[in-house]
């Protein structure tokens, strides 16, 4: 009898913060928090789309393990982070450094550099593809040089050319994460260093750096997922081909889970994906935090 | 180099064959025509494809900023017990690719029969880790005196908080409208595996079935599709991108 008449008043007391946090709370719950959980309970059942699940203990992850598109569309995955993650990291470093440097209309070339990234990336992919063709416009300029013409999405050149593509789009972005970080180091250190007399290379290892270590670490963490998720790309360009050489891991889920209706199976695919990513950031922390 | 491939695909929108083996800078006027775009609007579903994803990023971040800015509120003031740790479990749900969650969003819409419907799109993405992170932070920077002086002349709660703090946090909320849009309306995966039927389509879908639709693929409509498609966003980028910048800095300096 008391409990009740304590939740009754902690209502009263919270009514109208309850409305205000309820929408959001329950929002997050059914539509994030809960279909994570989820998808551990569905790898563990046959769940073909129409029909009930059954519940197969860990037959899904068995035969996974013997799956050769998957190991191929993992591999591939691990193969774009590797080329990718490097390559923004370093990248994006490289162009915060040339803009901190732009002091007149700073502003203009920030979303300048952004642009790609707001661009939905249907529209880029569809128009890479395009210049990638074998008589695109850069076999063009390729010939036009005197160069020798590139089968850009060959089985031999894809994953390189989805790459660059997915860097020449990212850069910008990534890199007004670092110029945010940039904009945190007191002028003055810096300055006083100078008078001090540390050359470039010495104000950069001592002050820029462990400085901007946090926001290597985060740009190679978000970078890393970006990798993982260059499903949109493969859909739109190759659809995975020629012959899953380009297969990313979310697109083998999505073929798995929308094309053969195999959705248990699909999930646990998407649960070895969340915890391979998982582990890769939490190692990134690990690396760049150690001292 | 970041312009180019943008270029590129407007001149090949603007020739009337399938070819992409043109020079790239046409020698008349008159070579340059129109066909691909009215192909596009009258011969495809592409308007209505626009207008679904009109419906779709527009509802989804209208509902997402006003659930994002009233938790966000109770997170930063700690009305509620235990705000610390929802405000944990925002966190964690950052870190998470959303794309795991696809495939139980699909079983539970589906038993639920939102697939094919907008609304299947319109919910999953009226909520976002991300803007209650931002809400939280940047209500914690306005001062609670304000606030409480209109309740001591008086004033509801509802009218301190819609009247007070909303305007206050508006500089906020611009950020969270722009990059919500933005991130709605590029939203592919979601959108690919909800809606199955072409005219609920939204158009990142659209353009990319095209991509795949005819078997000759006639470039100039694709390039046409990709640049009208991502339109919106760029015109909302042009006008707003401090907006976005400021989103990104507050990402990248606050984690």
């Amino acid at each position: 009898m008391k409990r009740r008449k304590n939740l009754m008043w902690y209502f009263r007391k919270y009514k109208f913060d309850l409305f205000l946090a309820l929408p959001g709370i329950l929002l997050l719950v059914i539509f994030y928090v809960a279909p994570v959980i989820a998808v551990f309970f569905v790898s563990f059942t046959r769940w073909p789309i129409i029909g009930a699940p059954k519940w197969i203990g860990l037959k899904n992850y068995q035969m996974l393990m013997s799956d050769r598109i998957f190991f191929k569309s993992l591999l591939n995955t691990l193969y774009y982070a590797a080329l990718i993650v490097p390559s923004l990291t370093i990248f994006s470093f490289i162009l915060a450094l040339i803009l901190r440097a732009i002091t007149k209309g700073r502003e203009f070339f920030k979303a300048v550099f952004v642009f790609p990234m707001v661009v939905t990336l249907v529209s880029t992919a569809t128009i890479w593809k395009g210049l990638f063709l074998p008589f695109g416009p850069i076999n063009a300029v390729l010939e036009f040089l005197g160069l020798p013409t590139v089968q850009f999405l060959s089985a031999e050149h894809v994953k390189n050319s989805l790459s660059f593509i997915l860097i020449w789009r990212d850069v910008g972005y990534f890199s007004i994460f670092y110029l945010a970080g940039f904009e945190q180091i007191p002028t003055e250190i810096i300055d006083a260093a100078k008078v001090d007399g540390a050359n470039a290379l010495q104000r950069f290892t001592y002050i820029i750096w462990p400085m901007m270590r946090p926001i290597v670490v985060l740009v190679s963490i978000l970078s890393t997922i970006g990798s993982f998720m260059i499903f949109t790309l493969v859909y739109v360009t190759t659809r995975g081909g020629p012959a899953y050489s380009s297969e990313a891991l979310l697109n083998y889920i999505y073929d798995v889970g929308w094309k053969e209706f195999r959705m248990g199976y699909a999930a646990a695919a998407a649960v070895v994906y969340f915890v391979i990513l998982f582990l890769l950031n939490s190692f990134q922390r690990l690396v760049f935090s150690r001292e | 180099m970041v312009f180019f491939p943008f270029v590129w695909a407007f001149r090949i929108s603007l020739i009337p064959t399938y070819t992409t083996y043109v020079s790239f800078f046409p020698r008349s006027l008159s070579e340059l025509s129109l066909v691909n775009y009215k192909y596009l609007l009258y011969q495809t579903k592409f308007p209505r494809w626009l207008l679904n994803s009109l419906i779709v990023s527009g509802t989804a971040t209208f509902l997402n900023t006003i659930a994002c800015f009233m938790l966000g509120y109770v997170l930063a003031r700690k009305r509620l017990p235990g705000s610390d740790w929802i405000f944990t479990m925002v966190l964690a749900l950052m870190m998470v690719p959303y794309q795991i969650t696809i495939i139980s969003l699909y079983l539970g819409l589906s038993k639920v029969g939102l697939t094919n419907n907008l609304l299947g799109l319109i919910l999953p993405m009226s909520a976002h880790p991300f803007g209650v992170f931002l809400m939280r932070q940047y209500i914690l920077m306005i001062p609670k005196d304000y606030e409480e002086a209109a309740l001591i002349d008086g004033s509801t709660r509802f009218q301190a908080l819609f009247r007070i703090v909303l305007p206050q946090t508006l500089p906020a909320i611009g950020v969270l409208l722009v990059s919500m849009l933005i991130e709605t309306w590029n939203n592919f995966i979601l959108p690919l595996v909800i809606i199955t039927k072409t005219s609920l389509k939204t158009v990142t879908v659209g353009v990319a079935d095209l991509a795949f639709e005819i078997l000759n693929t006639n470039w100039g409509v694709l390039m046409a599709g990709s640049l009208l498609g991502a339109l919106p966003t760029i015109i909302i980028f042009v006008i707003f991108n401090k907006y976005f910048l400021k989103g990104l800095t507050l990402q990248g300096g606050i984690k």
